[in-house]
């Protein structure tokens, strides 16, 4: 069992907080009497009668808390992962991005493709090359054997048109993404080269972000602010494919109904079931 | 994206808090304290003296209803089905497209490329292919896989739109073809395999015969249907192609003219043509949480209310 929305349940404390607030609060302490019966009531008498409506009062108070708590554990959604092994087209998918700029460093630049293959040979990967123009090198494929024929006659000498116009292969790597439906995309920007100064900044909506600096962090950090990405160091390779797991784990918790057996909709009836009670006569009495 | 509810039958359940007041018992708020009716109904009136300007209001009413009606929409389950989630379909396909010098002619006289009546037929093909995985391998006297397998069939669009004539040279070698799109589906986990070879000729050259090859492809359980794109009949070619094909379960579709050319997608794969909605697992984002959050505001309200 697992909670879809587990920060929910710090939701708790704030019930907790709000249920000292305003049931057993000072005021309600120094007079022993709830609401306006204090104002009415001899202060002679007001310790007998608190006497007599403590327990009653206790009770009143535990419904409200009991439908609270069961609201809240609703909304932290608990799951039952069904364990279907089902072969999704376009759950996740990578596309990982090479500067072949001149002095890129390309080297480096496969031996990081490599590494990322290596960690998550089951996440579909595709190659985009990126000079003055965005080309996609090969499609999502898990077929690491083809991405790895391609990386290696990949390089600076071959392309058409120099440059490093790095936004351009953000863009293409969103396209290619969207354009396969991956419903959770992550998008890498592996340079070795210094960080371009100038270039258009293209916010993305969509996929997840990463720039992988290998040569020097300098000025990348600018670089992946403007480009809405997240900056990635070589030691955190393996994180980035965790994160990319989780989302898809959540999302598939989260978006998939064939995927779970929920159980929040058994905490929803037992919370109307206990709502029902406000509803007897005289309750706001 | 479009609302909706997972279990619209609660929606009956909204009248249950006037069976509630007519039939469970009288709440024990009176018995709290225990006083004589007449006592409490003094009490009452002493109550409304001490304080005549407080509003008297039902808001109390409005919100235990606020909050039933929250709660119930809450177990219908509303959501929004976006998307939804493309599924494997077990099928794999290799596409092996002639692109020697001959498919740059015209198939008959004013129609286009063959080359770019192939890429059309394809197109349509894929379409069809949803939840398949495709491959791309250009040949002509050598054979290059210029996709792997993938999902992404507007990828396998897009790569098939920038083929060229002459990429792989000027003569036809079929066997190699079939040769490295066997490669290709060897070793994958694919329950449906096929390849769909489009050629304009007889092989001509290279050292694998189309037969050889066919008959790995055979023993591996692939099927292989090939289309044959001339608007000359030939009939021992047409026999030829039509054995190799039959050697594994496949079909072979002689093409003459665009109209053909254009049946062929939906002749490929008799009876299980494959739209994104058959493939497809639903995607719906739960909105649930709304409903319950308005649930606790009006029970956290009413609760400040009373305190």
């Amino acid at each position: 069992m697992s909670l879809v929305h587990p920060l929910a349940l710090l939701a708790l404390f704030v019930l907790l907080g709000l249920h000292l607030l305003f049931l057993l609060g000072p005021l309600r302490h120094s007079t022993g009497l709830p609401g306006a019966w204090r104002g009415i009531v001899d202060p002679a008498l007001r310790p007998h009668l608190a006497a007599l409506s403590g327990p009653s009062a206790r009770a009143r108070t535990a419904l409200p808390i009991a439908i609270a708590a069961l609201l809240v554990v609703a909304v932290a959604r608990p799951v039952i992962d069904r364990g279907h092994d089902t072969d999704f087209a376009a759950l996740t998918g990578r596309v990982l991005i090479l500067d072949l700029s001149a002095d890129a460093g390309i080297d480096s630049e496969r031996i990081a493709v490599e590494r990322l293959i290596a960690l998550s040979p089951d996440i579909p990967t595709a190659l985009v090359a990126v000079t003055r123009r965005a080309y996609q090198v090969v499609p999502l494929t898990t077929d690491g054997t083809q991405i790895r024929r391609y990386l290696a006659v990949l390089s600076p000498d071959i392309v058409p048109d120099p440059g490093q116009e790095l936004f351009r292969g953000l863009i293409e790597a969103d396209r290619i993404l969207v354009g396969a439906g991956i419903a959770v995309g992550q998008s890498i920007l592996i340079s070795g080269a210094a960080a371009p100064t100038d270039g258009i900044a293209s916010k993305s909506a969509g996929p997840a972000r990463l720039v992988l600096p290998l040569a020097t962090p300098q000025g990348w950090a600018d670089f992946a602010q403007a480009h809405g990405a997240q900056l990635l160091s070589p030691d955190d390779m393996p994180g980035s494919v965790d994160r990319l797991r989780r989302s898809a784990r959540t999302l598939l918790r989260a978006e998939a109904p064939d995927q779970v057996f929920e159980l929040a909709p058994f905490l929803i009836a037992c919370a109307a079931a206990l709502w029902l009670l406000f509803f007897r006569r005289g309750a706001e009495a | 994206m479009s609302l909706d509810l997972l279990r619209p039958w609660a929606v009956l359940l909204l009248p249950l808090p006037w069976l509630a007041w007519r039939f469970l018992s009288v709440h024990g708020t009176r018995s709290a304290v225990p006083l004589p009716e007449s006592v409490w109904l003094h009490l009452q009136s002493l109550q409304a003296e001490a304080w005549p300007n407080i509003p008297r209001t039902n808001s109390g009413y409005w919100l235990r209803v606020l909050g039933w009606c929250a709660l119930v929409v809450a177990l219908a389950g509303p959501g929004r089905t976006g998307p939804d989630l493309l599924l494997g379909s077990g099928g794999e396909i290799v596409l092996a497209v002639d692109v020697s010098a001959s498919m740059g002619e015209p198939l008959a006289i004013g129609d286009a490329r063959r080359l770019d009546l192939v890429r059309s037929m394809l197109e349509q093909l894929l379409s069809d292919r949803a939840g398949d995985r495709v491959g791309l391998v250009a040949f002509a006297e050598q054979a290059y896989l210029i996709a792997p397998l993938t999902y992404d069939r507007d990828a396998i669009g897009q790569i098939l739109a920038e083929l060229e004539i002459g990429l792989a040279g000027r003569r036809t070698d079929l066997g190699q073809a079939i040769g490295l799109s066997l490669r290709t589906l060897q070793g994958s986990d694919g329950t449906r395999r096929s390849i769909v070879v489009i050629t304009d000729g007889e092989s001509n050259s290279g050292a694998l015969t189309a037969r050889d090859a066919a008959s790995l492809a055979a023993a591996e359980g692939i099927t292989l249907h090939l289309i044959g794109v001339s608007e000359e009949t030939d009939a021992e070619l047409s026999k030829k192609m039509q054995a190799l094909a039959e050697m594994t379960g496949g079909t072979y579709l002689p093409v003459r003219n665009s109209e053909d050319l254009s049946e062929v997608a939906g002749g490929l794969y008799p009876g299980e043509p494959q739209k994104d909605r058959d493939v497809a697992a639903v995607r719906r984002r739960d909105l649930t949480w709304v409903a319950l959050c308005i649930a606790l505001g009006a029970l956290v309200w009413r609760e400040a209310r009373r305190a």
